[in-house]
């Protein structure tokens, strides 16, 4: 019998000089994404603090879904960016257009993200548009 | 024109939820071939779901019907509840207070303001996958508590409300 698809996705980070990036693939729908995201958050944070980093990057487009509860999580990394003075750094996340979920859900948190949150939206395997403050 | 019936009872168990999420994307291609739909009745779906397993009564399951052709699609979530639960009572001020906004972009983005206000995110439902299905869906959301310890959500999508991810086999 088929097993049921995880509902956490797979998780890389990689990170090197100044450069630090955290991708997702799968899929992200668990009832409490927090228990794992809010730490992974907090460390990439920490690094990016400690190492007075410019970007710390975020690639979703391998991410085919994520509920509710996911974006909640979003919502505290760009909250803990703006409002931590140390932190110098932006947070891009690339997304792509091919998942109705990022292209319509991430001009909302673009409102809370200022010119600190920057979109690269991805479309067939290029970069299509880039979008930050919400003007 | 084409019609979508769809009725499913499933057990109470969120890790249940991604594989009807996908079956109904599947079904909503196969009778629409709009992919903009399949993903939309997919999320609105996976949403009301997640909602009935964190508050439902366990052992009665959750039940899911879509109803619909290409002018009007409805999604129902029925679950059992407990009759102490505040949950009904819940939900129905939350659909007030989304009611209460013209623009489902502002509703979205008043219910991630609630979100960005906590100390922490944690899960603990502030009915955020309803503003989520308010706004990405663009549907009517309703709630029946009228039958004893049961409660029934329903999410409504209109052809002419839909913008881009209007049902084209209209």
């Amino acid at each position: 019998m088929e097993a049921l698809p995880s509902t956490r996705p797979q998780v890389r980070i990689a990170h090197a000089g100044d450069e630090y990036a955290i991708a997702f693939e799968g899929l992200m729908r668990e009832a409490h994404p927090d228990a794992w995201f809010v730490p992974l958050i907090d460390e990439a944070h920490a690094h990016a603090v400690a190492e007075q980093l410019a970007e710390l990057v975020l690639d979703i487009r391998r991410l085919s879904y994520a509920n509710a509860a996911a974006w909640k999580c979003l919502v505290y990394w760009v909250k803990k960016m703006q409002q931590d003075r140390r932190a110098r750094y932006r947070l891009r996340v690339l997304c792509d257009e091919a998942h109705a979920w990022q292209h319509v859900g991430m001009p909302a948190l673009r409102v809370f993200g200022g010119d600190r949150l920057v979109i690269d939206m991805y479309a067939n395997g290029r970069l299509a548009q880039t979008a930050a403050a919400v003007g | 024109m084409e019609q979508l019936r769809l009725d499913l009872s499933i057990a109470s168990e969120w890790e249940r939820i991604d594989a009807v999420r996908e079956a109904v994307a599947r079904c909503v291609a196969a009778v629409f071939g709009d992919v903009e739909l399949k993903h939309l009745l997919g999320m609105v779906s996976a949403e009301l779901l997640e909602n009935a397993v964190k508050y439902g009564r366990g052992p009665k399951g959750v039940t899911l019907s879509i109803r619909g052709d290409g002018q009007e699609l409805v999604v129902r979530v029925a679950n059992a509840v407990d009759e102490a639960s505040p949950h009904a009572h819940l939900l129905q001020r939350r659909l007030m207070w989304l009611r209460g906004f013209d623009d489902p972009f502002e509703a979205y983005t008043a219910a991630l303001q609630q979100v960005y206000d906590r100390t922490t995110p944690d899960a603990d439902d502030n009915g955020l996958g309803l503003a989520r299905i308010y706004y990405e869906g663009r549907c009517q959301i309703d709630c029946d508590i009228s039958q004893p310890e049961l409660v029934s959500v329903s999410a409504r999508f209109r052809a002419q409300t839909m913008g881009a991810a209007a049902v084209r086999s209209a």
